[in-house]
């Protein structure tokens, strides 16, 4: 099992810096960074903390295909090479339909798009150029690693999809149900592809809120669980069995941004649903079921807890389980 | 409490507990969500002190009082009357 951490580039980069260090310190492999059009650039981020942490590799998590072109992230994946060699990872996914539409973009055609992003930017880092009756680049310069590309996933097509072309995948659900129902979707991708689910790394995606007290670790993790529910499809809120009309107060709150409003109209068991809410013991009991699973890679993302920095080292606790763990065996 | 006493304190403080106390005030800085407001000449040097081992000297200490007094006051306030 592989043990990376979410940095999400809201933060000004001193700080993504520090829990990085941090990171560092608890044993973690790697980053994922997250991409958002209202945050700082994750690609000039990854610039920045591959050359801060030799140590660490970093994955940009995810870029869609519609605000970033095919070619623009082969291009990225080839010069991130030059910097860190084998420690760059480059997630393409669908995007979130929220903020693409905030920039004037219709996800039209996700799986398509996904598909032939993927194909285009491992054919460019593989041999260095690309063709197709529209396309026809060729690098005048050579990527100096290979790099590994993750489809981010949600969706039961999308995940089959991943299954079937991605290097990795980036399952973006905390529920044990969903997580469970991925791993069937990503091997049925996978045995499409006639390869089997152990030659490509499964990563849970999670929203962490990691702390002894309950109450505090539900606040903090409201505005996120908050994101998520708004995000989802229907099927994902029928699964999770969601009031629809909750959800859509919850989607108005949203828009206007009241926290305080959130935290009344958001009831803790949606919240304990899209989220990990709980201690270090109840963390590794549920990582320990993820590895069971299938899962290959745990990725904690934020909020981490109330307070960061305990979060941080009570995850650092449970990745040392882990490790000494697979020591003794 | 006001800042001037916050480091008198600390220097009369044994190793451990000044420790505890930079912790407590990194604490509050990285789980402020208003870090942006934070000067980057500051923030900058508090990684690079934190990197570097050096956080939990005197400098270190003004470094995040400066930090925590401009992204969290009032939570610095409270935190350090509890601490001091």
């Amino acid at each position: 099992m592989r043990f990376s951490l979410e940095l999400v580039p809201n933060n000004p980069l001193w700080k993504l810096e520090i829990i990085g260090s941090v990171a560092e310190s608890i044993g973690v492999d790697g980053l994922w960074l997250s991409e958002h059009p209202d945050n700082r650039s994750s690609i000039l981020t990854a610039c920045h903390l591959l050359k801060t942490f030799p140590r660490l590799w970093i994955g940009i998590g995810v870029l869609n295909p519609y605000m970033f072109h095919p070619l623009t992230i082969a291009q990225v994946a080839a010069t991130l090479s030059e910097i860190a060699p084998r420690r760059v990872y480059i997630g393409v996914g669908a995007g979130d339909r929220t903020s693409l539409e905030k920039a004037g973009i219709r996800r039209t055609h996700p799986l398509k798009r996904v598909e032939r992003c993927v194909k285009i930017v491992r054919e460019i880092l593989r041999r260095g150029f690309y063709e197709d009756e529209e396309i026809r680049i060729r690098l005048n310069f050579r990527p100096r690693s290979t790099v590994p590309i993750y489809v981010g996933a949600q969706g039961r097509k999308m995940l089959r999809l991943a299954g079937r072309i991605g290097d990795g995948v980036l399952v973006n659900h905390t529920n044990l149900d969903l997580l469970r129902l991925a791993v069937d979707e990503v091997r049925i991708g996978a045995e499409e592809a006639n390869r089997g689910l152990d030659e490509l790394d499964l990563a849970a995606y999670l929203t962490i809120s990691i702390s002894e007290d309950e109450s505090k670790a539900l606040r903090a993790a409201a505005p996120y669980s908050a994101y998520i529910i708004c995000g989802a499809g229907r099927e994902f809120i029928e699964r999770l069995g969601m009031n629809p009309k909750i959800v859509e107060d919850v989607r108005r709150i949203l828009r206007v941004g009241d926290w305080v409003k959130l935290y009344q109209a958001l009831p803790p068991d949606y919240i304990k649903a899209t989220t990990f809410i709980g201690g270090a013991e109840e963390l590794e009991e549920f990582i320990a079921r993820l590895s069971k699973l299938g899962y290959t890679q745990i990725v904690f993302g934020g909020p981490f807890g109330p307070r960061v920095l305990r979060a941080l080292r009570m995850i650092g606790e449970v990745v040392k389980h882990f490790e000494e763990d697979i020591n003794r065996e | 409490m006001d800042l001037e006493r916050a480091l008198s304190r600390y220097l009369e403080l044994e190793e451990e507990d000044r420790r505890k106390l930079v912790d407590g005030i990194l604490e509050i800085v990285l789980s402020s969500p208003n870090s942006d407001l934070v000067p980057d000449e500051v923030g900058w040097k508090i990684s690079n002190k934190f990197r570097s081992g050096k956080l939990y000297g005197l400098d270190g200490f003004k470094l995040l009082l400066q930090a925590a007094n401009t992204c969290e006051p009032i939570k610095l306030k409270k935190f350090l009357e509890g601490m001091i």
